[in-house]
């Protein structure tokens, strides 16, 4: 009964964020929505094609989106909202409301484990590469 | 060294199931070869990294799996880091120091991060090769920590260990390789 109505209340408070409109606007605040709303749908292809180009030599789809998918499992976005943009010529970082429900894999069924939702404000990095924005990693460092 | 080469051979193969956290490369071949340099019987040091390696590979501790599992093995606080040390120590169990290395290793890769989201969507922190010093790093103080409990542990080690010095070389040609064995 508990687990439902916390359940309930997430899915209200979940429908509130989604109906507000993005409060940043641009190229990159729609880039930004790609990546929640594949995070949301559970859908790793749209990230993995708008993550940065400097990695994609040394790893592949296949790979990346295993571990994504687990990721998916256990940390779900329920909804977001951008908030604000700070870009410059090559670099931006994103601030996004998001409503994430969190769950233990396994243990789902016990009162004191079950999902329960995180309010948050997540920043992801970006990097323009050719006038394209993408999702940054962290930079190589050379000996 | 033919302890490195041969997981070096075996890199290729590991990588096919990828892993969370560094590679297996580090939590399975680099943590048994720093364990046999440590001095640990050779049967022990597979133990250790045999469930250093578990962390990630069983679902309920992999840090992808949930945000409680990242607090507890991949993303921790340095007062949790100081009690898994500490219940390596007084209990002079595989599982115990194994879980603890994780612990270690993850928190150089891992520093920054929050357990909130771990470093989701960005794989790099879990490669060696693209922030070797920091790899290097991680590597010396892991061995310094195993050869301490072979010292704490008696039943541990059947040899004296090694010097960093004399295994610092073969751990960093070892940590620079690609997962597939190239340079990258």
């Amino acid at each position: 009964m508990r687990r439902q109505a916390a359940i309930s209340a997430l899915a209200i408070f979940s429908a509130l964020i989604l109906h507000h409109d993005s409060l940043a606007q641009g190229a990159l605040a729609e880039r930004a929505s790609i990546f929640y709303n594949a995070w949301q749908t559970g859908d790793p292809k749209p990230i993995w094609d708008i993550l940065s180009p400097d990695i994609k030599e040394y790893t592949d789809f296949d790979t990346y989106s295993i571990n994504l998918k687990m990721f998916f499992g256990g940390t779900r976005l329920t909804g977001f909202r951008i908030r604000k943009v700070n870009e410059s010529d090559k670099e931006a970082t994103v601030d996004t409301d998001v409503v994430l429900v969190v769950v233990v894999p396994g243990e789902a069924e016990r009162s004191d484990r079950a999902p329960h939702a995180i309010e948050t404000i997540d920043r992801t990095r970006w990097v323009r590469r050719q006038a394209i924005w993408y999702l940054a990693t962290k930079p190589r460092v050379l000996e | 060294m033919w302890l490195l080469l041969a997981a070096l051979v075996m890199r290729s193969l590991l990588v096919a199931g990828d892993a969370q956290g560094y590679d297996p490369n580090v939590h399975y071949e680099l943590t048994r070869f720093l364990a046999v340099s440590a001095g640990f019987k050779d049967v022990l040091a597979v133990s250790v990294a045999r469930g250093d390696e578990g962390v990630d590979d069983d679902p309920r501790t992999s840090h992808w799996s949930s945000i409680e599992s990242r607090e507890l093995y991949h993303f921790v606080s340095s007062r949790r880091l100081a009690d898994l040390r500490e219940e390596s120590v007084s209990s002079c169990d595989t599982h115990k120091i194994s879980v603890y290395m994780h612990a270690l290793e993850d928190s150089f890769s891992h520093e920054g991060f929050r357990p909130l989201l771990g470093h989701f969507p960005d794989p790099t922190p879990d490669w060696t090769w693209w922030d070797l010093p920091r790899a290097m790093q991680m590597a010396k103080i892991k061995f310094s920590e195993l050869v301490d409990l072979g010292k704490w542990c008696s039943a541990l080690p059947n040899q004296k260990p090694r010097n960093w010095k004399d295994i610092e070389t073969t751990v960093h040609d070892f940590l620079q390789l690609h997962n597939d064995g190239r340079l990258p």
